[in-house]
């Protein structure tokens, strides 16, 4: 038996199962089947060791059960009766119909006690505000939101995450992390950053709430109701029209013929500020297309309609649908390259994961660039 | 722990201490898994939690003839980080106004090139080499016939040995070794 037809064996025998008398004689001989058998015990110590390196990080409390504990320590409240003397009652009954016709007004106005809660973030040290809409409720996908911000001085990071509310109360899980170079890098990625940290507080409509951002210093945190999820979660006062020299990609579908290639429902990629912004639409089985706002080498012309962008490449009809307009431009110019591979122009990247991305012409042309990653 | 079938009966009828105990005893192994598959440690906490809130409010699927509760606890975070990488992980790549580039955590030359291989390959080596799950139980998880499994595992191993060897601090170390 050949150390090939052997090998599959070696891997069996290393889970402690039994194999053919053949490969086990071959196994007895063979120092290359040998040597294969040590290293996979080498890999499996190792791998446990990096396990217990992570298993030692404490555990914080379980979400479900704060949440639970709450929820049945009001409803057990809730039961119990209470004593009132009959005037403050006859008083409270008085009250409560004197202020309905007031009540029904204030249910009715908008924005108020909505359920999406629109939290900003000021950052003093940058002048910038990030703004960042939450449902509240016990939806998972939408009750929370994180982001993330880096250049060549540092990576901030926060996220949100919807915890309870009482009346126009709303309890908040909030996490912040700030990670500065070190050496000589220049650049950052969010898996650099050590570990979160957690706090919970109370906000209300109108308040200012100060987080300390461990290594960075304060920023602020305020929020208001709105009643609706708006299109633009970043922008919520954005308008539906984009702005001059400003692409918007939301929720993008790739379709050729009749089928469908990309599908980005439910993600965005802004950019503006640059005469030349492009989408790169990655695929990892067919490359990537570039559509940009300015013409360029071997791009070929494409019409821009309401949330559409129609071209056709080498004899085939292309369509681009979009939830929001794209560009005030007429037209854009568009590329395939099904060689593309991600990996070999983003260093690190993965090239088996669909992506899309809006960008300066420039940027994505270059022979290497650097992307935020997950 | 008491025994899988007890427990999950004790989950089925809202019993928080038991679930606290199977938190505890098993949130950790979790979120390690996790933050393999997922590249992101404060993902791999939130996918964690997540999958524990589920299986809390719905407690169902469960089937303790086919499988170990450990199994289906895994099984249920790798579909939640299925979710997470379809709906956050282009979001997420695409948040933020400044680009940077891509580093990974692990500091050894195995975790290294354990990090370089596909989502697919890490999530397979680490459920049998660290959790230690039995061929049938990955069969379980992963949704895949046994043999399936055994020739995953090589191929996936094969991948590590390979990419581990390729590195030149490997090289050198196995230059030292054999001088």
């Amino acid at each position: 038996m050949k150390c090939e037809d052997a090998a599959e064996f070696v891997s069996a025998l290393y889970d402690g199962e039994r194999i053919p008398r053949e490969a086990a004689e071959h196994l007895g001989e063979c120092e290359t089947c040998q040597g294969r058998l040590e290293t996979y015990s080498r890999m499996l110590a190792e791998m446990r060791r990096m396990a217990s390196l992570d298993e030692a990080t404490e555990l914080s409390a379980g979400q479900w059960s704060s949440k639970e504990r709450m929820r049945r320590s009001w409803w057990s409240k809730g039961r119990q009766p209470v004593q009132i003397p009959r005037l403050a009652f006859a008083l409270m009954l008085a009250v409560i119909f004197l202020l309905s016709g007031g009540l029904v007004l204030v249910r009715a106005r908008p924005n108020l006690g909505g359920p999406v809660l629109l939290l900003t973030y000021k950052i003093p040290q940058t002048g910038k505000s990030v703004r960042l809409a939450i449902t509240t409720d016990a939806n998972p996908e939408t009750n929370h939101r994180s982001y993330n911000t880096g250049n060549s001085s540092g990576v901030l990071y926060f996220s949100v995450r919807f915890v309870s509310k009482v009346g126009e109360r709303v309890e908040l899980s909030v996490k912040s992390a700030y990670k500065k170079p070190v050496g000589d890098a220049k650049e950052h990625d969010v898996k650099d950053l050590p570990e979160a940290t957690e706090e919970t507080i109370w906000i209300s409509p109108g308040e200012n709430k100060e987080i300390l951002v461990a290594g960075f210093g304060p920023i602020e945190l305020s929020g208001e109701f709105l009643d609706h999820v708006p299109a633009l979660l970043l922008s919520p006062e954005e308008t539906l029209d984009p702005k001059t020299n400003e692409l918007r990609i939301v929720s993008p579908v790739l379709v050729r013929g009749k089928e469908v290639v990309f599908n980005g429902a439910g993600s965005w990629s802004i950019g503006s500020g640059d005469d030349d912004l492009a989408v790169m639409i990655y695929l990892p089985s067919d490359g990537r297309y570039l559509i940009s706002t300015a013409p360029f080498t071997g791009a070929v012309e494409a019409s821009v309609g309401l949330g559409q962008i129609k071209f056709n490449l080498q004899g085939r009809d292309y369509l681009l649908l979009t939830a929001m307009p794209t560009t005030r431009s007429e037209h854009v110019w568009v590329t395939h390259e099904p060689r593309y591979r991600l990996s070999q122009h983003m260093k690190g990247e993965p090239d088996d994961r669909e992506m899309f991305l809006v960008r300066s012409l420039k940027t994505l042309l270059a022979e290497q660039m650097t992307h935020y990653s997950k | 722990m008491a025994d899988d079938r007890e427990l999950w009966e004790r989950i089925c009828r809202r019993d928080e201490d038991a679930f606290d105990a199977f938190y505890r005893d098993q949130g950790p192994r979790l979120r390690a898994f996790l933050r393999q598959i997922l590249g992101n440690a404060q993902a791999a906490v939130d996918v964690m939690q997540e999958t524990f809130t589920q299986i809390w409010r719905r407690p169902n699927g469960f089937a303790p003839e086919r499988a170990t509760l450990r199994a289906y606890l895994f099984g249920a975070g790798r579909k939640r980080a299925a979710e997470w990488w379809r709906k956050e992980g282009s979001r997420s790549a695409d948040v933020g106004t400044e680009p940077t580039s891509c580093k990974t955590e692990a500091s050894s030359l195995v975790g290294d090139a354990f990090a370089r291989l596909p989502e697919d390959q890490r999530t397979l080596l680490w459920l049998r080499e660290v959790e230690g799950h039995s061929y049938a139980e990955l069969a379980e998880i992963l949704g895949t016939p046994i043999g399936t499994v055994r020739s995953r595992l090589f191929a996936a191993r094969e991948e590590l040995r390979k990419v581990w060897h390729a590195t030149p601090a490997a090289k050198l170390n196995a230059k030292k070794e054999g001088a």
